[in-house]
């Protein structure tokens, strides 16, 4: 009888031992941790305003913080300059460009999840920003916009991206802030 | 069936009655000797109450056999024959200290643990009837312990105001290893597989590490009866607020032949969100799965043991309290409400946590003449912790860790005289891996420590001294841009403690214990390096931080007497290198915003407190009880108050013990109130949001064994008048009220 108790506990263990062991198996090994940053990121924003009176008037705005938050500061904070009493086309990109030599477009997929996105433009000043483009439920996106300018003066520009995954109204309220940037602006 | 140890002494009076004679009667604990009184005692259609002094007495009974039955809180009923010819004392003493635990608070008196310094016990009994399937649950009622909560299913306790890493939660022998570092990571433990739970502090727990400052949480494996059963036992809870369900089962058997004694222990937990008294918590539900195996072998001089246990809970995280960044928050904050309210739902949607903890163990006893008594245990924990953002992605965990730790412990005890050496060692390898978003490195730590404890017994005093070596040895590897790199840090150092008592006369006990303990930095305080996702907040650890010392002195005085039992323990800790987060006061600038900048910082800190309990018999049934707790922290070196840190909070408490009323035996109705101050102590510029105001609270139970009976249930009401209040210790706060009116009821049977 004593036996058969031993043997039990034996086989307790020796089956605990083998079910640990394989669990252990399939981990990875301690010395290769996975690469800081491998999930997608957006790394900067890039504002392009074509005049609709004049093709040649295209101005490039851009911020770019390529580490990510944290880290070091943003290396690229450029300050958006546009003419005053004009009316430009504005197409936002997202980009992912942590590692330079393949620069990801994150615009791609806010498109292809335009259900779950929305640009939001916050400017306080005598400037309007219209949307012009929609996801397929009719609700506004924002990648494209016009913008108006009207007086001469020194504002800013807030740009946000916001994730919205079964909550989007067409509002900038609901969801995750995946991007804030806010550009200095200047109207003359 | 526990076994009676009633035993009779049976002395006539030499007073010979013609036809109707008297008897007189004394209760005792059959360990020691002390009166119980409320003792239920019926004899025929006699029912009567045992005074102060566990006395009785029934007169005008006649001559011949009579059947006493006697039934006392937290014992089983004791049916005793007595043939009465005269006037006749008959002394009774009842097992009581195998159940003294219950309610009571024991400091080393009737239990076999006596050289612990200072020792607060939660019963096996009291765990199922409070259906405790976490540390908070079982916790809830001890002095001196509160909680950091992140909303109602994360609770981390807080001993003389420290929690994480600066407190230990053992199981058995052996250190639970999880990712305790962290401020919303709750010990992955389910207390109903244990036998009882003791909260430790003086001396006797430097045998289980140098680093437990605030004191140690043990869980003690269940003790088996003597003669062979089998026991199944059912236990269930109800609860209204978040229309939760608990559903446990345990069966427990013992061989007598073979010595041999098993326990299995499944438990279930389900829960909704919870509700405020106005709106819902949305995705605050809870999910938790747990089961143990646990088997005892005794065989002469050996006593073998082995343990598997499974954890696993899945939890969501208050959507509104999940902010991508300062902006968020601010608006999150500056909401009176939480900004995302959904219909009540049991489903849990991202963010949310999910957990898992394996453990395995094997223990060996044997006990030598020479020798004294030689402990061996070898356990194997693997703690696997996912953690879910509503970034994109989300079928993927944003956080996954995965550790693995093996542990070795060995000590011996050994009694001469009235002195005991407590000797041993214990050695420990960890390794952590993560997949997904960095937030700590890989590493492995090897960890070791050597330990010796001598102890004097008198009966007048005690007294214990404790000397301990710690070591460890961690390599962490990380990637830095592509580089990766491989650190290694050793932290090592000394812990002393000298503790013990004194007994003034028989109604006061004074306590003592003076201490430094060395702790190393954790992990995350070495290596946090940037955002810490839904809290909107960049969290900085350092490479340099020094390992972390403390010098306390603790002390208390326990005064007991006829109707009063007052306890009064004040303690201070001075730390040096102390580590915490510290608000650098600046923002830094990101694509997804500005964030402010935390750092782990090294201070002078100051830790000042005391608890009190006061209880009050005003008469057999009727009891009152008040608790208190100060507490005064301090970061000395720079004149700042610490974060986190609770509030002054006073409990009241008022009993009424049903001895025997209306088929209810051996229960309780209870009407508490707490009132919690706001805490003033706190520094503008490092907290989000002001601390709430204080709020007062009622809770009302009635608890009993239904006739005689093994079934027990308990039924009542949190927050009574469903009072909206933000709790300082949690994190939910900043968003969203507490938990408003809950009513529960609680079954426990025993087959």
């Amino acid at each position: 009888m004593k036996k058969i108790q031993i043997n039990l506990i034996l086989l307790f263990l020796l089956s605990i031992t083998i079910s640990f062991t394989f669990l252990a198996c399939d981990d990875q090994p301690v010395n290769h941790p996975p690469q800081m940053n491998e999930e997608e990121l957006i790394t900067s924003v890039e504002l392009t305003f074509t005049n609709t009176t004049d093709d040649s008037d295209v101005r490039v705005f851009k911020f770019s913080d390529p580490d990510g938050a944290g880290g070091n500061a943003p290396e690229i904070t450029d300050t958006i300059q546009l003419r005053a009493t004009s009316t430009y086309d504005l197409v936002v990109r997202f980009l992912d460009e942590s590692d330079p030599s393949s620069v990801e477009n994150i615009t791609e997929e806010v498109k292809e999840e335009a259900n779950e996105h929305r640009v939001c433009y916050i400017i306080p000043g005598d400037v309007t920003v219209r949307i012009t483009d929609t996801d397929n439920q009719g609700l506004d996106l924002g990648l494209q916009a016009v913008v108006t300018t009207f007086d001469s003066e020194n504002t800013s520009l807030l740009v946000q991206l916001k994730h919205q995954p079964e909550v989007k109204d067409g509002t900038c309220e609901p969801g995750e802030t995946d991007v804030e940037v806010l550009f200095q602006t200047v109207i003359k | 069936m526990r076994k009676l140890i009633a035993m009779l002494v049976l002395m006539g009076t030499g007073q010979f009655a013609l036809s109707q004679v008297t008897i007189f009667g004394i209760v005792q604990d059959s360990a020691s000797h002390k009166p119980l009184p409320n003792t239920l005692i019926t004899l025929g259609n006699n029912s009567l109450i045992a005074n102060e002094k566990g006395e009785f007495s029934i007169p005008n009974l006649p001559l011949g056999k009579h059947t006493l039955y006697i039934h006392h809180v937290g014992c089983n009923a004791v049916y005793l024959d007595v043939y009465l010819n005269i006037d006749t004392l008959i002394t009774i003493y009842l097992p009581h200290h195998l159940h003294s635990l219950t309610e009571i608070v024991t400091r080393a008196s009737t239990h076999k643990n006596i050289h612990v310094h200072l020792e607060e016990e939660v019963s096996q009994k009291k765990l199922e009837h409070l259906a405790a399937v976490s540390i908070a649950d079982a916790l809830q009622d001890v002095n001196g312990v509160h909680f950091l909560r992140t909303g109602t299913s994360i609770a981390k306790p807080l001993i003389n105001g420290m929690h994480s890493d600066r407190i230990s939660i053992i199981n058995d022998d052996s250190k639970q290893e999880g990712q305790q570092w962290g401020r919303e990571h709750a010990p992955e433990i389910d207390p109903l597989s244990a036998g009882s739970l003791q909260v430790l502090k003086g001396a006797s727990t430097l045998q289980f590490g140098g680093d437990a400052m605030g004191g140690v949480i043990r869980l003690l494996p269940a003790i088996f009866d003597d003669s062979s059963y089998h026991r199944l036992s059912v236990l269930t809870k109800l609860t209204t607020n978040t229309n939760g369900g608990l559903i446990g089962v345990k069966y427990d058997t013992y061989n007598e032949k073979r010595a041999l004694g098993q326990r299995f222990v499944v438990n279930i937990k389900r829960n909704g969100d919870g509700q405020t008294p106005i709106y819902t918590l949305s995705n605050t539900g809870f999910h938790q799965r747990s089961g143990s195996y646990y088997g005892l072998l005794r065989r002469a001089k050996h006593e073998w043991s082995w343990n598997a246990s499974y954890f696993e809970q899945k939890l969501g995280i208050l959507f509104s309290s999940h902010s991508s960044n300062l902006t968020d928050l601010k608006k999150a904050l500056a909401s009176d409400t939480p900004l995302i309210i959904k219909p009540f739902t049991y489903t849990i949607a991202s963010p949310s946590q999910q957990i898992y903890h394996y453990t395995a163990k094997l223990k060996w006893k044997y006990t030598s003449n020479f020798l004294g008594e030689i402990n061996t245990s070898y356990t194997i924990q693997n703690n696997q912790r996912r953690e879910f953002d509503n970034h994109r992605g989300k079928d993927e965990a944003a956080l996954d860790l995965n550790l693995w730790t093996h542990q070795f412990n060995s000590w011996s005890v050994k009694s001469v005289h009235q002195f005991k050496l407590h000797f041993g060692a214990m050695g420990e390898w960890q390794q952590h891996t993560f997949q997904g978003r960095y937030f700590i490195p890989n590493y492995v730590r090897y960890k070791s420590g050597i330990f010796a404890l001598l102890t004097l017994y008198k009966p007048r005093y005690f007294m214990e001294a404790g000397l301990r070596y710690d070591n460890q040895n961690i390599s962490t590897f990380r990637y830095q841009k592509d580089v990766l790199l491989n650190e290694h840090f050793r932290y090592s150092g000394w812990s002393a403690n000298w503790s013990g008592w004194v007994k003034v006369n028989e109604d006061i006990k004074t306590y003592f214990s003076l201490a430094t303990r060395m702790r190393s930095p954790a992990i995350n305080e070495l290596f946090s390096d940037g955002l810490h996702h839904g809290s909107a907040a960049l969290e900085f650890g350092s490479l340099a931080l020094q390992k972390e010392r403390v010098y306390s002195i603790s002390s208390a005085v326990h005064y007991m007497h006829n109707r009063l039992r007052f306890q009064w323990e004040p303690y201070v800790h001075y730390f040096q290198n102390f580590i915490y987060l510290k608000p650098s006061g600046e923002t830094q600038l990101s694509i997804r915003g500005a964030f402010p900048v935390f750092n782990y910082v090294q201070t002078k800190a100051r830790f000042l407190g005391s608890d009190l309990d006061v209880q009050y018999r005003l008469n057999s049934h009727w009891s009152a009880q008040c608790m208190a707790s100060f507490l005064y922290v301090k970061d000395i070196q720079n004149d700042r108050y610490v974060y986190g840190i609770p509030s002054q909070r006073i409990k009241g408490e008022l009993k009424y013990t049903i001895i025997d009323k209306m088929s209810l035996r051996n229960g309780n109705f209870k009407l508490g109130v707490q009132y919690v101050a706001r805490q003033d102590r706190v520094e503008i510029d490092e907290d989000f949001a002001g601390s709430p105001p204080s709020f007062v609270l009622f809770h009302t139970e009635i608890g009993a064994y239904y006739k005689n009976t093994p079934l027990y249930f308990s039924t009542g009401i949190n927050n009574l008048w469903n009072t909206s209040y933000r709790d300082y210790m949690n994190r939910y706060r900043y968003y969203a009220d507490d938990l408003g009116r809950d009513f529960y009821i609680t079954i426990n049977y025993i087959f």
